[in-house]
């Protein structure tokens, strides 16, 4: 077994000391694995895609990034591991108010890369994704789609090691869904880390790849296959 | 270079703030230059009553009379105290043939008179001049007691008293001007601390957001900071130039009311240390107003 790259120890966390929504999970992720969390809604996907980022501390137990123990970081080294991973939003959380360009080189601006280097990767992040010729529109005049594709290339332009996506194609129709998977495939086939958190199961069985669920209050294993290799990119066949 | 880039990023930032929010940015740089125009004017008016009394105050002289059989003993008593007195800057023993020297020498028309004296009238006494940024009403007072109780002392005496009582004077008005002032400062501080606060509940999805894609916490704060500096600079370049222009005006008015008898005398040195205290006093408001709104919006955890 390779080292993990996300691991969880004795893991729980609920909200109001009432209800749990999930105790104990004792998870290991490897390096290039492509991830699906389940489960119905209100489950707490959202939430614990929350604590791997470390945007809640969990109400017990562990959680391990590249083997740096979460709890122990300190606030104002937290951005280290962060820039490891990139998020996407449910509800994609583009500032309106930013063209495409700018939403997707919020981070590239303040990590001092120089302006045409950050178009250029922008450019071209936003034509993996499908979106070359709309970085100057302004995100409330795109279609869901195209939002949702827009805050990918947000969470992927610094080439992160993990990333994390949360219910990416909810907003979709089939088709679009699917293209959305083809782009995290694609991603998983480079080496990043891919966990997507989804009540989706067609797209769950469609897609392949590791498979939990949160099942009365625990994350389980349920099922492990390779990914559809017609949503691999062709140069990897 | 790349600090370059995160700089003009965070700058480019604050501005934007300051831009999009015109009206607030407009009203509370207008509160800053208000303020500091006052200051500048408190400055000037400091400055001004500095040099008109210190003449007076240089030249000003306690004289500490002694009895006629003052012994040596009691003498350097009185020494003693003036040379640890903190008021004292230094001092001159005048016997009674000095006295009566310079007596002569001063008034030549009463050289008969003394001369036809039997005995000199004119008693040994210390010359005192006191340090002038150290001298008020009170403290001289005191000190011309203490030396008045020494044995050996016929008297303590000292003119211009005006010029003590005047000093003191000023120094309250002085003071109470750094009161108002003070408390003018407070609210311009509040201004700035909540226009960083409005511009930060403006921005707090992206401060979050920014947040959680790594940026480094002061690259999300320092924008904040650097909106209180520039809002400051704005306020007290608008001050300095306000300034600058009522002094025209003053002096424009006095010199038509007065047919050109008077004018504002207004150095230029004291008009660029002035411009400068304002400019860092602006500066220094900004700062403080963001860190107190970042500071407020902390203890209440919004931040
Ligand atoms: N900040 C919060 N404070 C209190 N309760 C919360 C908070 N966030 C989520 N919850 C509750 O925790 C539970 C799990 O929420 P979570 O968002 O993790 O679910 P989810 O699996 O992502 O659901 P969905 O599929 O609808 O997105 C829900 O019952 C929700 O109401
Ligand atoms: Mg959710």
């Amino acid at each position: 077994m390779r080292a993990a790259i996300i691991q969880t120890f004795q893991l729980g966390h609920t909200y109001d000391r009432r209800r749990w929504l999930f105790r104990d999970v004792n998870l290991v992720i490897e390096p290039g694995d492509f991830v699906f969390l389940t489960g119905p809604s209100g489950a707490g996907k959202t939430t614990f895609l929350r604590l791997l980022l470390r945007e809640l501390h969990p109400t017990e137990g562990q959680v391990l990034v590249m083997g740096q123990n979460l709890r122990a970081i300190p606030d104002a080294r937290l951005y280290r591991i962060r820039r490891q991973m990139g998020f996407v939003f449910q509800d994609f959380r583009l500032i309106p108010t930013y063209t495409v360009l700018e939403n997707v080189t919020l981070l590239l601006r303040l990590m001092g890369v120089p302006p045409k280097e950050q178009r250029q990767r922008a450019i071209r992040t936003l034509q993996s994704v499908g979106l070359g010729g709309l970085w100057r529109s302004s995100p409330p005049a795109l279609s869901g789609g195209e939002q949702q594709r827009v805050a990918i290339a947000r969470a992927i332009i610094h080439n992160p090691k993990i990333l994390l996506a949360d219910e990416p194609t909810g907003n979709l129709d089939p088709e679009m869904s699917l293209e959305i998977m083809r782009i995290f495939v694609r991603i998983n086939a480079s080496g990043t880390t891919v966990i997507v958190a989804t009540h989706d199961d067609r797209l769950i069985r469609m897609v392949g790849g590791k498979l939990y669920a949160i099942e009365r209050e625990r994350i389980q294993w349920v099922d492990q296959r390779p990914i559809n290799p017609s949503l691999l990119p062709t140069e990897v066949l | 270079m790349k600090w370059l880039y995160t700089w003009l990023a965070i700058l480019q930032f604050a501005w934007m703030n300051l831009k999009r929010n015109r009206m607030t940015t407009g009203v509370s740089s207008s509160i800053i230059m208000v303020v500091l125009w006052l200051f500048g004017g408190w400055l000037q008016a400091s400055h001004w009553l500095d040099t008109w009394l210190r003449p007076y105050r240089e030249s000003f002289i306690l004289y500490v009379y002694l009895m006629e059989g003052a012994d040596d003993g009691q003498r350097v008593a009185v020494e003693r105290w003036l040379h640890e007195s903190p008021l004292v800057r230094t001092w001159q023993f005048i016997s009674p043939a000095e006295a009566r020297r310079r007596f002569v020498e001063m008034f030549p028309e009463f050289q008969s008179l003394m001369d036809s004296l039997q005995t000199n009238p004119l008693p040994a006494h210390y010359e005192v001049r006191l340090a002038p940024e150290r001298v008020e009403a009170q403290s001289l007072r005191r000190l011309a007691a203490s030396l008045q109780r020494l044995p050996g002392v016929a008297g303590v005496d000292y003119q211009q008293w005006w010029v003590e009582r005047l000093a003191t004077l000023f120094r309250v008005v002085q003071w109470g001007g750094l009161v108002v002032g003070g408390v003018l400062a407070v609210m311009a501080l509040f201004t700035v601390a909540n226009v960083i606060r409005l511009s930060f509940f403006a921005r707090r999805e992206e401060v979050q957001i920014l947040s959680l894609l790594g940026a480094h916490p002061w690259h999300v704060r320092l924008p904040f900071y650097l909106e209180g500096v520039l809002l400051g600079l704005l306020g007290s370049l608008l001050a300095a130039t306000l300034w600058f222009l009522s002094l025209q005006g003053a002096n424009w008015y006095l010199r038509k009311l007065t047919m050109a008898y008077w004018s504002v005398q207004v150095q230029l040195p004291v008009l660029y240390s002035i411009g400068q205290w304002i400019l860092g006093a602006g500066v220094i408001l900004g700062l403080l107003g963001a860190v107190l709104a970042l500071w407020m919006m902390r203890a209440e955890g919004t931040a």
